[in-house]
């Protein structure tokens, strides 16, 4: 039905014929001409003239040969100027994506935290422990265990550890509280002179299954992890000599 | 698929728009001349490639140089209104045999010719290149509304032409139908 609202005008009528009218508006002209008829014989006669003419000019012979040359020159011209204005793009994501290939490395070591960050609380623990293990050994008033109950440990704690050198003399071994439970702590003199201190405790910190060794003050600290045990080893060593200790200590057999 | 991406690049668009542009060029100046235009009209677009959008209409806008040529040069140095012998030069190649209809076709091209050439622009952007009415503002650079005041009055006036014609044709026309 027509909107009586809105009054169809010649404009409307020619938008009609030249299809430029929505489907909604088509429907009203199209109810508004079925009820006058004059209109009606004006839009037929529009369209008539429109396809007489479209058939005329249709088909109107080959063009002269100048404007076809000049007509392939001009879209040479376009496909080039496209292809320049696509060039720069292509070749800056290029070359960006071959240098994040050739320096992954280094952009991986620049976004991954420092080693230092990345030293897990129980490490520092084994630090702390280290400093009292030396006080301990200093006092003579202190109590020392200088035996290893590995299978006591381990019933009472579920802390298994490695088997510690034969010529790693033990000084003390002991339980101790920790943030993650109950921790394990044995002093070794290594016969250097230079006492190291131990520490094995359950730890959801994240660790290496290799040791790694930072140097911490005048001491250094090397720390792993095996399953859900965070182990640590400290002494007043070079990192690199505490390091090659740690990794002998990490490789022998668990009692 | 290299194939069509190559005849994206490099196909010969231009090519298939130039029968658009002399259809056009022959509404503006007439058959005669309408090469010499379209001859033109190519050059300065080669000139001006650059100011041709990537992702514009190539159609409209070679049109719309073949316009501006005309107005910036053509018209001055050429007779406005030379006419659109096109029409009736082709009117018999492309109609139905008949004379009647060769007739009824150089009244349409005749009252064609009389219109203004606003209208006469207008009219032929919208109506033999079927262009919408914003492209064909576009063309012209003017507003929409201004299109569609131009087609209605030449509508209006070529409906008076043709029915001024002679009662016989409406005979010959009931016959066929």
């Amino acid at each position: 039905m027509a909107d009586p609202d809105r009054a169809i005008t010649e404009v409307d009528l020619c938008a009609f014929v030249d299809g430029q009218l929505d489907a909604a508006r088509c429907i009203e002209v199209e109810d508004y001409l079925s009820r006058n008829p004059e209109a009606a014989a004006a839009v037929m006669a529009d369209m008539r003239s429109r396809d007489a003419i479209r058939l005329a000019l249709r088909d109107a012979g080959q063009p002269r040969a100048d404007l076809l040359d000049l007509a392939r020159q001009l879209d040479r011209r376009l496909g080039i100027t496209r292809l320049r204005a696509l060039m720069p793009r292509v070749s800056f994501a290029a070359l960006a994506l071959i240098c994040a290939w050739l320096a992954s490395d280094e952009i991986l070591e620049a976004i991954a935290p420092p080693s230092q960050a990345a030293v897990p609380t129980f490490a520092d623990e084994a630090l702390e422990a280290h400093d009292t293990a030396r006080l301990r050994q200093s006092m003579e008033s202190e109590a020392k265990n200088p035996l290893i109950d590995s299978v006591g440990i381990r019933n009472a704690t579920s802390i298994t550890f490695p088997r510690a050198s034969p010529d790693w003399r033990v000084l003390d071994a002991r339980l101790v509280p920790s943030d993650h439970g109950t921790g394990v702590e044995i002093s070794f003199d290594p016969g250097s002179g230079s006492p190291l201190t131990f520490f094995a405790v359950h730890t959801p910190d994240k660790a290496p299954f290799n040791p790694e060794a930072v140097s911490v003050g005048a001491d250094a600290v090397a720390y792993w992890r095996r399953g859900s045990v965070g182990y640590a080893l400290t002494g007043s060593l070079p990192p690199a000599e505490l390091d090659r200790l740690a990794e002998d200590l990490a490789d022998n057999p668990t009692d | 698929m290299l194939h069509m991406v190559v005849g994206k690049w490099f196909g010969n668009r231009t090519v298939e728009h130039v029968p658009a542009m002399r259809r056009y060029a022959c509404t503006l100046v007439g058959d005669e001349q309408a090469d010499d235009l379209v001859h033109e009209a190519l050059t300065r677009a080669y000139a001006s490639h650059r100011s041709f959008r990537q992702d514009g209409n190539l159609g409209s806008w070679l049109l719309a140089i073949v316009h501006n040529c005309f107005v910036s040069g053509w018209r001055k140095r050429q007779v406005e209104g030379a006419g659109i012998e096109h029409l009736r030069h082709h009117a018999p190649a492309h109609m139905p045999p008949g004379q009647e209809h060769a007739v009824q076709l150089g009244e349409l091209a005749r009252a064609i010719e009389q219109l203004p050439l606003d209208q006469r622009s207008a009219f032929h952007l919208v109506v033999v290149e079927d262009l919408s009415y914003e492209m064909a503002a576009s063309i012209l650079h003017v507003p929409v509304g201004t299109i569609m005041s131009r087609l209605s009055r030449a509508r209006a006036a070529l409906r008076r032409a043709i029915e001024g014609r002679p009662p016989s044709l409406r005979v010959v026309e009931g016959k066929n139908g």
